[in-house]
C-alpha cells in the first residue's frame, strides 16, 4: 500500500512529496513504484529524476494512491479503444473489465477470481481475431494494431491493489502501441524490417559466423557494406526513441494530472 | 527476487525440475537481458499467485550453460513449463502476466 508520509505544515497545503526531505527520496510502493520505473526508463538519469519528484509532489497530503491504479488504467484504456475499438468477445471483456476497475475506483474489495473470467476471454478473443505473428515476422500493421489493443486489454484485467505490474504491464502495451505510430511516421515497413534482418543475418554470416576473434558487430559490417539501409536503420532507431521519450513525458504528465486530481 | 522463486542452477536442474511432480516454469535469464528484467517482477506475482499449485524457478543462463545447452535455450528470455519433469510449453521472449497466468491455469487445472 502506498501510504504518504505526510506531517501538517502551517499553510495547510503540503503535499505527500513537499512533507519529505526529498521527493526523490520517497519510494512509492506497489503499482505507483512500478509505472514510474516503465515511463521513466528511457528519460535518462536526470530528467527521470525530475518527473519521478513532479509526479510524486503531485499527490496531495493524506491521499493514498493505491485504488489511483485503476484510474490510470481506465484512462488508457480509453485511449488504446479510441485507436481501434475491438468488437465481440473482446469487447465484452473490455466492458467487465472496466467495471471492476470502476469497483477497484470506489473501495470495493474484488475476489482475484473476478478477474480472471476477463482476463481469459480477453486473451481468447485477441488470438481468434489476429493470432501472433511467427518468430521474427512482423504483422500487417492494422492486424498488429488490433493484436496490440487486446494485449492492452488483457493486461488491464488485473486489481493494481493486489497486482503491483497492472498498471505498468498497461503502460508497456500502450507504449508498444504507440511504437507502432511511430513506425507509420517514419515510414519503416514491414518490408523494411525485413530487409534489415536478411542483411543482419548475412554480415554475420559472411564476417562473424565463425571468428569468434572479431570484435566489430554485425552493425559495423552494416555501415561498411550498406550504408545506405545502416543510415535508414539509424534513422529509423532515433526516431523511435525521440517518440518513445515524448511517450514518457506525456504518461508522466497524465500521471500528475490523475494523482492531483485525487480527493 | 521473490523468495517464492527457486534458483536453479546446473548441479540442481536434474532435481529441482526433469524430477519434480507438478508444474514448473523455468525461466531463462541473464543480468544483461533487458526484456529479463521486466519480466522479473510479473514472475514474482505469479510465484505468489500459484503459490502450492506451480513452482516458478529461474536459471542464470550465462552462469548455467549445461541447463542452456540441454534444453537448446537459443535466446533469452525463454521460459519453459514442465509437467512432471517434461516440456510442454516454451515461450521466447517477454510475455504479458496475463498470458503466463493463463497459460499455468490451463495446467494447474486440467
Amino acid at each position: 500500500m502506498t501510504s504518504p508520509m505526510t506531517t501538517p505544515t502551517s499553510d495547510g497545503t503540503a503535499s505527500a512529496a513537499t512533507a519529505l526531505p526529498d521527493a526523490a527520496d520517497a519510494v512509492p510502493s506497489g503499482w505507483l513504484q512500478a509505472a514510474l520505473d516503465t515511463i521513466t526508463a528511457r528519460l535518462g538519469p536526470e530528467r527521470a529524476l525530475s518527473e519521478r519528484r513532479a509526479v510524486l509532489a503531485a499527490l496531495p497530503a493524506g491521499v493514498d494512491a493505491e485504488p489511483l491504479g485503476s484510474a490510470l488504467i481506465l484512462r488508457l484504456l480509453d485511449e488504446v479503444v479510441a485507436v481501434r475499438a475491438p468488437e465481440g468477445e473482446l469487447a465484452d471483456a473490455l466492458a467487465t473489465i472496466r467495471e471492476l476497475h470502476r469497483r477497484c475506483l470506489a473501495g470495493e474489495e474484488l475476489p482475484a477470481i473476478a478477474w480472471k473470467a476477463p482476463r481469459r476471454q480477453a486473451v481468447a478473443a485477441t488470438d481468434a481475431r489476429v493470432p501472433a505473428p511467427a518468430e521474427g515476422s512482423r504483422l500487417p500493421p492494422d492486424d498488429a494494431r488490433l493484436r496490440g489493443v487486446g494485449l492492452t486489454i488483457e493486461a488491464a484485467a488485473w486489481d493494481p491493489r493486489r497486482s503491483a505490474s497492472a498498471v505498468s504491464e498497461v503502460l508497456r502495451q500502450w507504449l508498444a502501441l504507440e511504437g507502432l505510430k511511430a513506425d507509420a511516421e517514419f515510414g519503416w515497413t514491414n518490408e523494411d524490417d525485413a530487409r534489415i534482418r536478411r542483411l543482419l543475418a548475412e554480415m554475420h554470416a559472411r564476417y562473424l559466423a565463425d571468428k569468434p576473434e572479431e570484435k566489430r558487430t554485425v552493425f559495423e559490417f552494416l555501415e561498411i557494406d550498406h550504408d545506405e539501409a545502416a543510415t535508414r536503420l539509424r534513422a529509423y532507431i532515433k526516431h523511435g526513441n525521440q517518440h518513445g521519450v515524448v511517450c514518457c513525458e506525456r504518461a508522466c504528465a497524465l500521471l500528475r494530472r490523475l494523482l492531483a486530481e485525487a480527493d | 527476487m521473490s523468495t517464492a522463486i527457486h534458483t536453479v542452477t546446473d548441479a540442481s536442474f536434474e532435481a529441482e525440475v526433469l524430477q519434480q511432480a507438478g508444474i514448473v516454469l523455468v525461466d531463462f535469464w541473464a543480468p544483461w537481458c533487458g526484456p529479463c528484467k521486466a519480466l522479473s517482477p510479473l514472475l514474482d506475482e505469479l510465484a505468489g499467485d500459484f503459490a502450492g499449485q506451480a513452482r516458478i524457478a529461474k536459471v542464470n543462463a550465462d552462469d548455467n550453460k549445461a541447463a542452456s545447452e540441454r534444453l537448446s535455450v537459443r535466446g533469452l528470455p525463454t521460459l519453459i513449463l514442465f509437467q512432471d519433469g517434461v516440456e510442454k510449453e516454451r515461450v521466447l521472449g517477454l510475455i504479458s502476466k496475463s498470458r503466463l497466468s493463463t497459460l499455468l491455469d490451463k495446467y494447474v487445472e486440467a
